[in-house]
């Protein structure tokens, strides 16, 4: 089969139904084209993501080493270690903190390399919250977790689960108030697993997903193997094992 | 048993980071020899036997998980820890049943790294001195098996 790119991508949004093939795509074509595209996106991220980790990987040692020193040298200038300990400290556990940004995000990359994989819900449902803290926290909304610690590992696309929790919390953060806190739970219950997101505070009641078309968050789900069900109080992701 | 009875093997294609870490180890007492890539990691288990090896991934040339693979066919009993920036729960588990010790994201806490260093460095003693008691009392097949973590 042939595929014919467009000058611009923007140019294929809405044309979901194309039949035709020789200087436009097809609707399989642009499938294509979007999920290698996503491929290509997760790639970057994940190469990128290695990159910063590297750098980050050398300064650390480097101010390890700076630590180190002004600790062997302590007896020969106590003045010198107390006013470098703090900083240097601060210095070394901040470069941790921003490795481990990287590693999630190197992971989250490629992710999007592979379709199926025997996932951990548990550590699926952690990695985004490290990747989407920063929305909660300019929203002063909390995102707290409470898993349930046996729970088996499935196969499926963790991307795809990320992906709709991401929707299912976006909408949440937007009818959650400030101060309000999202709770993250997982459980089994028999050969059902469940991912639940459980706004506490004030919350904005209101019919439908404002974010994202709750029917093409089902559409998705159901092709995925999963349920979802949304209501005004909490969202669930259902899975069947 | 002290700490500089213990030879550690660092192999990790990013000079600087590889050259801080081995300085780091050695002010902790431990004997550290450094190679940049998984050939010349091959090379250096080829003519000498480290205690354990710290292993990154993601090199030019070889990658770490075959250096693991033909590290355990050279020298089953020496102990290797993967550091990497680049591993995921995959990779954690290929290295493990490659017959890895440990599987740690970089950079990681010299600390930490050191207590796994030990801790491997312990693992590979005692396997080593059942391997030792087989061997006295004629059960080679054993011993071999308790070498190359099959027992």
């Amino acid at each position: 089969m042939r595929y014919f790119l467009l000058p611009s991508t923007h140019r294929f949004c809405g044309r979901a139904k194309q039949k035709e093939i020789g200087g436009v795509m097809t609707s399989e074509a642009e499938n294509f084209v979007r999920i290698n595209q996503l491929k290509f996106i997760g790639k970057i991220l994940s190469v990128y993501a290695h990159e910063l980790n590297n750098q980050l990987g050398i300064i650390k040692e480097a101010s390890g080493l700076i630590k180190d020193i002004v600790a062997l040298n302590k007896s020969n200038n106590n003045r010198l270690h107390e006013e470098l300990a703090r900083p240097l400290q601060s210095v070394y556990s901040r470069i941790g903190d921003a490795a481990f940004l990287t590693n999630t995000l190197s992971v989250f990359g490629r992710g999007m390399e592979e379709e199926t994989t025997s996932l951990n819900i548990n550590k699926t449902v952690g990695e985004l919250l490290v990747l989407v803290k920063r929305m909660a926290v300019q929203k002063r909304i909390e995102l707290v977790t409470d898993f349930q610690a046996d729970i088996p590992t499935i196969n499926g696309d963790p991307l795809m689960l990320q992906f709709l929790l991401f929707c299912l919390m976006e909408e949440q953060l937007m009818r959650l108030k400030a101060k309000g806190r999202l709770v993250f739970r997982t459980a089994r219950t028999g050969n059902v697993l469940s991912v639940m997101i459980l706004p506490e505070g004030e919350v904005e009641q209101a019919d439908e997903m404002r974010t994202f078309p709750e029917e093409m968050a089902q559409l998705i789900a159901k092709a995925h193997g999963l349920s979802i069900a949304v209501n005004g109080r909490d969202s669930r992701i259902i899975f069947n094992v | 048993m002290s700490k500089k009875e213990i030879k550690v093997l660092l192999v990790d294609d990013e000079v600087e980071f590889v050259d801080t870490l081995g300085q780091r180890l050695r002010m902790r007492g431990l004997m550290v020899d450094i190679v940049y890539d998984g050939e010349q990691a091959l090379s250096f288990v080829k003519k000498t036997e480290p205690d354990v090896i710290v292993l990154d991934l993601k090199m030019p040339g070889l990658h770490g998980m075959d250096v693991l693979r033909e590290v355990k066919k050279l020298k089953p009993n020496v102990q290797v820890i993967i550091l990497t920036g680049h591993g995921t729960d995959k990779d954690d588990e290929e290295a493990r049943r490659l017959g890895g010790f440990d599987f740690m994201q970089k950079p990681a806490d010299i600390d930490l790294l050191v207590l796994k260093i030990h801790e491997a460095f312990t693992e590979k003693f005692e396997r080593a001195m059942r391997a030792v008691t087989f061997a006295e009392a004629g059960v080679f097949d054993t011993a071999e098996r308790i070498i190359k973590k099959e027992e």
